[in-house]
């Protein structure tokens, strides 16, 4: 094992032992109210990880991330409510199921490119909305309910610092640039014989693996879901994360997502002005920044330059 | 047989309202190449606007055919205006930097209305009845006034959408910029002025399909473009997006799908049709039932 | 015999864009197609490369047709091409635009780079130890962290060609490689051109304009005109035809 994945595996053991140090000796300490906050910052992070992938990425227009999400919280909680499949393994099994979701949904779609493409991902989104309020064994339109709960901090955080190291090994290798020559040039990318329907289906997969997790750990943590929950201003939320916190960019859309999920939060009296000043948020920052607030960079870039400047001067 | 009459009258009915959204997609696709998202968001406003002018005018309380009449070209104005200024505002300054960020633009602006309808009007608002309802039962099947309105004014307002596309300096100049804008630009065609006439165009037929579907439910609220607009938006594909027949031939197929579903299935599945058949639509013919391919030049 | 051309042709609605077109190129040929402007040459690549399926007629590659396999399949039997409008990848590094042609020879799977296992490292060290090689013949090595985006024009073109190369194909097919040159770029690339040919033992098909170019290092050219071939032959039988000097003074002389 070389020296750079020995200190990969070290700097993941060492954040789980701060996650679980945290779940252990300070949630319980902690406000209830803050840290429901920090569990949805989680819930989002996982969600909007994927999305990136697809979208900032791989620059495939997907406006149907929410279905996956509804794909894996019912998937996990069907599994532990009618086949009392233990949480802690019907989580990953829906995030499987949001990802089979993911293949068969990418697989014939993928062949369409830009609005066609998002036109079908928000059919598809609206189709799992319908199909859940049809089905009598998933509750219908009130959902649902009596989930057995097995979401806390711990497990959240676990789970999004594994969907971390997952994107960053990922985009960091051959594969993350076959996503890259996809979205910069998809005729160069096939004339170079890498199999660009493939590619997208990849990123398909695994956007909507992590979506369904996101979506698993939702489910287990409110005790119950509800079609609602899955519709498509929820796309629209997490396409907006993206797009503000960059396409292109990991931690600008982790950024956009921990500020736009604690912000509303913490303005609660607000609360009916949320969806404006998302609104106004998308239109200024496409009239004034099109590229999102990191564009392509990374935090680390950001701070490597900062230190860079400083030295300098 | 009576129930599939029926749905055949109601099918064409609601198609028809679909076409007239149908229509402000599909030119303002064939213009920008752009799916102008906030496009339901005129067709909500159109509710609104037709409820504070009914109310302002006092045709809300004492309603007339004239008065009637009049609030629907002035709501058909006020969508036009309303329209030209999301264009101007929001679209044109944004045209130069790329598809996908129009497209998330778009969505922004419709968010953007759909919120502060909300705030400034909340949900579920009563709209007035305007036109006293008659029904006739012809063999079985029952007609109702507003479907004969909603044929009436659609055939009439496809005619003069057609005499305008085909006849006038402005539809001949449209279709030039629909084929290349580069092209219309060098010939001397004023873009700008014609993009923001499509956008008007569009929007003002989007304010007529408004004022019948509120005359024919007569509730308005923030969310009530959201799924008129997206079948609208599949309807344009399904026809061929950017082709004007197409749009509404995709339309009426949409219309009388949702209510064969409706009637011989449950209504409830009715949401899903519309997708499904976009979906498998659009995997055998990529380009819509009238539609053209259009490869990328290598 | 390398690649063959069999009676191929191509219509678009009414328009035969290319008909008739029988073409031979040797292995290890440098072959030049040459003809003015709309004669249907990048067509022709486009063709090859299996973007457009023809709508007559046979293309064949060694011993097996190419047609209909589509461009990931004629890229993987052995045949890479460059574009008239430089088609790179703009938010990757120089290095990274010729690794993202090494992926098709690496076997890694997406689990194996996510745990970071031994063949992911393995494969990464090699592709970028290659990647560098091949930079650094083409002059690039100076630029392999920059962005592909920040390069000079002159150098994109060679990068194209370099990234080409990195599939370690049979066939090179390069549209137009010295557009936009002055000409003693042109000059040099002529000779960059015959020594790929040379180290890599690759077959090369070119489409130019620049006349000097196309003359001095092809050893077979055809002429095409209207999407019909009017005349193949030694550059110095073709600079002789009659029928050549007629379509390029009848339409426009090449550049």
């Amino acid at each position: 094992m070389s020296r750079s994945t020995l200190i990969g595996y070290a700097a993941l053991a060492a954040g789980l032992a701060v996650v679980w140090g945290i779940e252990i000796f300070a949630i319980p300490w902690t406000n209830p109210y803050y840290a429901n906050i920090a569990i949805r910052v989680g819930f989002n992070l996982l969600a909007v990880m994927g999305l990136a992938l697809v979208l900032g990425f791989t620059g495939q227009f997907s406006l149907g991330h929410a279905g996956f999400m509804a794909v894996g919280a019912y998937g996990s909680a069907s599994l532990a409510l009618h086949a009392h499949v233990p949480p802690m393994l019907a989580i990953p099994l829906g995030g499987c199921m949001a990802a089979v979701a993911g293949l068969a949904v990418g697989v014939p779609s993928l062949r369409l490119s830009g609005d066609y493409l998002a036109v079908v991902t928000l059919g598809f989104n609206q189709i799992i909305v319908v199909l859940v309020q049809n089905v009598p064994a998933l509750g219908g339109a009130l959902g649902l309910t009596d989930v057995p709960v097995a979401t806390t901090f711990g497990v959240t955080f676990t789970w999004v610092l594994l969907g971390a190291v997952f994107m960053r090994n990922l985009l960091a290798s051959a594969y993350g640039r076959t996503f890259a020559a996809v979205r910069d040039n998809e005729i160069a990318t096939r004339s170079l014989g890498v199999d660009t329907t493939r590619v997208k289906v990849t990123a398909f997969v695994v956007g909507a693996f992590w979506a369904g997790i996101a979506g698993s750990l939702l489910g287990f943590y409110n005790s119950s879901i509800f079609p609602k929950q899955f519709e498509f201003d929820r796309s629209i939320e997490l396409l907006t994360m993206v797009v503000l916190g960059g396409t292109g960019s990991l931690s600008g859309p982790f950024l956009a997502a921990g500020l736009l999920t604690a912000l509303p939060e913490a303005l609660r009296e607000f609360s009916q002005y949320r969806m404006v000043v998302y609104a106004t948020l998308l239109i200024a920052m496409m009239g004034l920044r099109p590229q999102g607030i990191l564009g392509k960079h990374e935090l680390s870039d950001v701070v490597r330059g900062l230190w860079r400047r400083r030295a300098v001067a | 047989m009576t129930l599939f009459i029926q749905q055949v009258v109601n099918g064409l009915s609601l198609g028809a309202i679909y076409a007239l959204i149908a229509l402000g997609y599909t030119m303002v696709y064939g213009t920008l190449q752009m799916i102008n998202f906030a496009h339901s968001e005129v067709f909500m406003m159109g509710g609104f606007f037709a409820l504070l002018l009914a109310r302002a005018t006092g045709v809300a309380e004492n309603p007339t055919l004239a008065g009637v009449a009049l609030v629907a070209v002035a709501t058909m104005a006020s969508c036009a205006l309303l329209g030209a200024a999301i264009e101007r505002l929001a679209y044109r300054p944004m045209r130069k930097s790329g598809r996908l960020n129009l497209l998330i633009t778009a969505i922004g602006m419709s968010l953007l209305l759909q919120n502060s309808a909300l705030l400034v009007w909340g949900t579920n608002v009563p709209f007035p009845d305007l036109l006293p309802r008659h029904t006739w039962n012809v063999a079985g099947v029952t007609l109702s006034s507003n479907n004969l309105l909603v044929f009436g004014v659609t055939i009439a307002l496809m005619i003069g959408l057609h005499h305008v596309v085909e006849r006038t300096q402005m539809g001949r100049a449209m279709r030039a910029v629909a084929v290349s804008r580069d092209a219309a630009a060098l010939m001397g065609i004023p873009v700008d002025r014609v993009i923001a006439f499509t956008f008007a165009l569009g929007s003002a037929l989007a304010g007529a399909a408004s004022m019948l579907w509120v005359i024919d439910n007569p509730r308005v609220d923030p969310f009530m473009g959201t799924m008129p607009g997206l079948k609208a938006f599949v309807a344009a594909v399904l026809g061929g997006i950017g082709s004007i027949p197409g749009a509404v031939a995709g339309a009426l197929l949409l219309g009388l799908c949702e209510t064969m579903v409706s009637g011989y299935l449950s209504s409830t599945w009715r949401d899903a049709v519309a997708f499904m058949l976009l979906i498998v639509i659009l995997l055998y013919r990529p380009a819509g039932l009238l539609g053209k391919n259009v490869a990328e030049k290598v | 015999m390398l690649l063959e051309l069999q009676k191929t042709g191509i219509r678009f609605g009414g328009l035969r864009a290319v008909q008739d077109l029988d073409l031979r190129v040797e292995r290890g040929q440098l072959y030049g197609l040459i003809g003015p402007n709309g004669a249907g040459k990048t067509t022709v690549f486009n063709l090859i490369t299996g973007i457009y399926t023809p709508t007559e007629g046979d293309i064949r590659l060694g011993d097996r047709s190419i047609v209909g396999i589509g461009p990931v399949g004629v890229a993987t039997a052995g045949v890479a091409r460059t574009f008239q409008n430089i088609r790179l990848f703009g938010g990757l590094s120089v290095l990274e635009n010729v690794q993202v042609a090494m992926f098709r020879h690496q076997s890694g799977t997406l689990f194996e780079s996510v745990l970071r296992a031994p063949r992911f490292h393995r494969e990464e060290t090699e592709s970028v130890a290659a990647a560098h090689e091949l930079l650094k013949t083409f002059g690039l090595a100076e630029v392999a962290t920059l962005g592909a985006e920040e390069l000079p024009y002159g150098l994109r073109r060679r990068l194209e060609i370099a990234r080409a190369l990195a599939t370690r194909p049979q066939l090179l097919l390069l549209d137009e490689p010295a557009a936009g040159m002055n000409p003693s770029e042109a000059h040099d690339l002529m000779h960059l051109i015959r020594w790929v040919r040379d180290t890599f033992h690759v077959t090369i098909l070119l489409i130019e304009h620049h006349m000097p170019v196309v003359m001095g290092i092809c050893e077979r050219i055809s002429v095409l005109d209207h999407g019909a071939q009017i005349a193949v032959g030694t550059p110095r039988e073709i600079r002789d035809n009659p029928v050549v000097i007629e379509a390029y003074l009848g339409a426009e002389v090449g550049a």
